[in-house]
């Protein structure tokens, strides 16, 4: 099945791809209303990115809503994605038409309302229930129930059996259980699970003919969530198994979030050691020689600490905007406006501001068989990306060196190339260059500082451009960064 | 007196040569590079050695325990830019003679190294 994603949102769509894999959906994405329209009729379901630009939603979703009619008003399901979740946003999209609003950081429960949408037949796809039933005609009803509604089944005949394959780790999302058994009792099986194996959290229905209110108090008390009377109704089955089954369809997604934030949490205390360590560096320079200016008569000498601590504090405000650079970009998860921009203009504005400060008089060059091409891009963001890799080299090439790039294409795509005759990078090193931990930053060939976060703002800025970026290096040798963007449609440029 | 300073950090130690510039009776050796420093300390008979905690390949802990191992005589002055009580604690647990923090002001380092100073020559007497 077809899932149409509109929008412009690359990282967003890549993560969907990757979350669609075993899921039989197969994901298209498009960006104009033209490709919209020629696609909308193989999909059963579109999702609309709302951080994209008002004007566009609005003209998106009368477009959707003319070819539902010309289609006799058969509905396509239309879920909105964003990331801000917000009580307005939401009440304003589902006054334009969404069906569903969802995070765009909650890919599970995406998946989730479009199989609920497009597979309501299966919406316990993939969970796992553990039946125990001595009676084998209340047990194949009960099993019939469950897994006309994609769970799978695994059936005990009795308690104790039930008991040892749960013992021996195998992990279950529901039990089912009959009381009156021989070997092992419905409420004792049920203790020993919640008691002994510490199972607190899977819900447990019993199912009985028991009618009297004090037995069936015993269930609960045993640590059963339900109760099932027989003879056994379909719907009331039905109805008792779904809402335990979607708490802890949601409990599981509320783990894996907790899980990720804690992730993230992490990495940002790293993250604030690590600064708060480069930042009093230069600071301790600063403090350390404005203390002993006041005690000093020598002129000569005091102009030199001046110098000093002019030099410590430019250091301290290029390491203070990286990291302003770098929480605006990794921390906020801000989506990025993307649009046609000469990708050549962009690299040649970022060797400029080199040029400018280019004491060491390394070479500068700039190698393109045309003078424009096209991609989908942010200015701002992609001179950003060019001129930390280029500060980078600049860093670490010794004088008389030089900075090369090179930009060439295809029909598709178009590689941008910046290599220097630096000193080059030792393989540990290199293989932690774009992590998202922050690392201690290496100091340049003139004891230039750095907070080690250069690089993974490259990175990123290259995720949210839906590029690639790939870097080589010989020790001695020299650094290479290779960029590869597509080229936007009718972005050949002027030969 | 012989000191050494090891910190991974030039502009730091470019501090310190600083404050120590006019008192040439001090015979002082700066390494950026700690391995280098470890050699040079076990090599030459510091009476003095001030270690910066936070360094690549071989932080101050570590440093200090190889100078340990080799019976090194020398007084042992921890430099940290760390203020976190964990930190500070397992300084205190190591060992070290002495304990500076950063930032480290020309008046506490120079007195410090004058107190040694002042030790040596009365037991020289």
């Amino acid at each position: 099945m077809k899932i149409l994603y509109f929008g412009v949102d690359n990282l967003f769509s890549k993560s969907l791809e990757l979350e669609f894999l075993d899921s039989g959906f197969t994901l298209l994405s498009c960006s104009t209303v033209k490709e919209l329209e020629a696609e909308v009729h193989h999909c059963a379901l579109i999702l609309l990115d709302y951080d994209n630009d008002e004007k566009i939603i609005k003209e998106t979703v009368k477009k959707i809503k003319s070819i539902e009619i010309n289609r006799d008003g058969k509905n396509i399901p239309l879920i909105y994605v964003s990331g801000k979740d917000d009580f307005n946003e939401r009440m304003l999209a589902f006054h334009m038409g969404a069906d569903e609003y969802v995070d765009k950081l909650d890919l599970k429960s995406l998946l989730l309302k479009i199989n609920s949408f497009l597979r309501p037949d299966l919406i316990w796809k993939g969970l796992n229930t553990l039946l125990v039933e001595d009676d084998k005609i209340s047990a194949k009803f009960v099993s019939h129930v469950l897994t006309s509604k994609g769970a799978n089944v695994t059936l005990f005949l009795d308690a104790i059996e039930a008991f040892e394959y749960l013992k021996s780790g195998n992990k279950v999302d529901l039990i089912l259980t009959d009381h009156m058994m021989p070997n092992l009792s419905g409420v004792a099986f049920v203790k020993k699970i919640r008691k002994e194996l510490g199972l607190r959290a899977v819900p447990i229905v019993f199912i009985s003919s028991v009618q009297d209110k004090v037995e069936i108090l015993e269930f609960y008390k045993a640590g059963g969530n339900d109760y099932l009377g027989k003879p056994l109704i379909k719907e009331e089955l039905y109805v008792k198994v779904n809402q335990l089954l979607e708490n802890t369809i949601k409990t599981s997604i509320l783990k894996k979030q907790i899980e990720e934030l804690e992730k993230l949490s992490r990495v940002k205390d790293q993250f604030l050691a690590v600064c708060s360590h480069d930042l009093r560096t230069p600071l301790n320079t600063i403090l350390g020689l404005s203390n002993i200016i006041s005690e000093e008569d020598d002129v000569k000498d005091i102009k030199e600490y001046g110098g000093q601590i002019e030099k410590s504090a430019k250091e301290l405000l290029e390491m203070v905007n990286e990291l302003l650079d770098f929480s605006d970009i990794e921390l906020k998860k801000s989506t990025v406006k993307l649009i046609p921009i000469n990708v050549i203009e962009v690299l040649k504005n970022a060797l400029r501001n080199i040029s400018s400060i280019n004491t060491k008089h390394l070479r500068l060059s700039i190698a393109a068989e045309v003078d424009e091409i096209l991609i989908s891009g942010n200015k701002g963001m992609l001179q950003r990306a060019f001129s930390n890799v280029m500060s980078n080299s600049y860093k670490f090439t010794a004088e008389g060196g030089e900075i090369k790039c090179t930009v060439t294409h295809n029909r598709d795509f178009v590689e941008v190339v910046i290599s220097d005759s630096g000193i080059g990078m030792p393989g540990e090193e290199l293989s932690h260059i774009f992590d998202s931990v922050p690392s201690v930053g290496r100091e340049g060939l003139k004891g230039e500082k750095s907070t080690g976060l250069g690089m993974k703002i490259v990175k990123n800025i290259t995720d949210k451009h839906g590029a690639e970026v790939d870097v080589t290096s010989v020790e001695g040798v020299g650094t290479t960064f290779k960029f590869k963007f597509k080229v936007c449609e009718n972005g050949k440029g002027n030969i | 007196m012989k000191i050494l300073f090891v910190d991974d950090s030039m502009d730091n130690l470019n501090l310190y040569k600083l404050y120590f510039k006019k008192l040439t009776d001090l015979e002082i050796d700066f390494m950026h590079d700690p391995e280098e420093g470890l050699t040079k300390a076990l090599n030459e008979n510091y009476d003095l050695i001030f270690l910066d905690i936070q360094m690549p390949k071989l932080d101050g802990f570590q440093f200090k325990a190889k100078l340990v191992e080799s019976d090194c005589s020398a007084i042992i002055c921890a430099l940290t830019g760390f203020n976190d009580d964990e930190t500070l604690e397992k300084i205190k647990l190591s060992n070290f003679n002495e304990i500076l923090k950063k930032p480290i002001l020309k008046k506490n380092l120079v007195e410090l190294v004058e107190k040694y100073k002042a030790g040596m020559s009365n037991e020289g007497k």
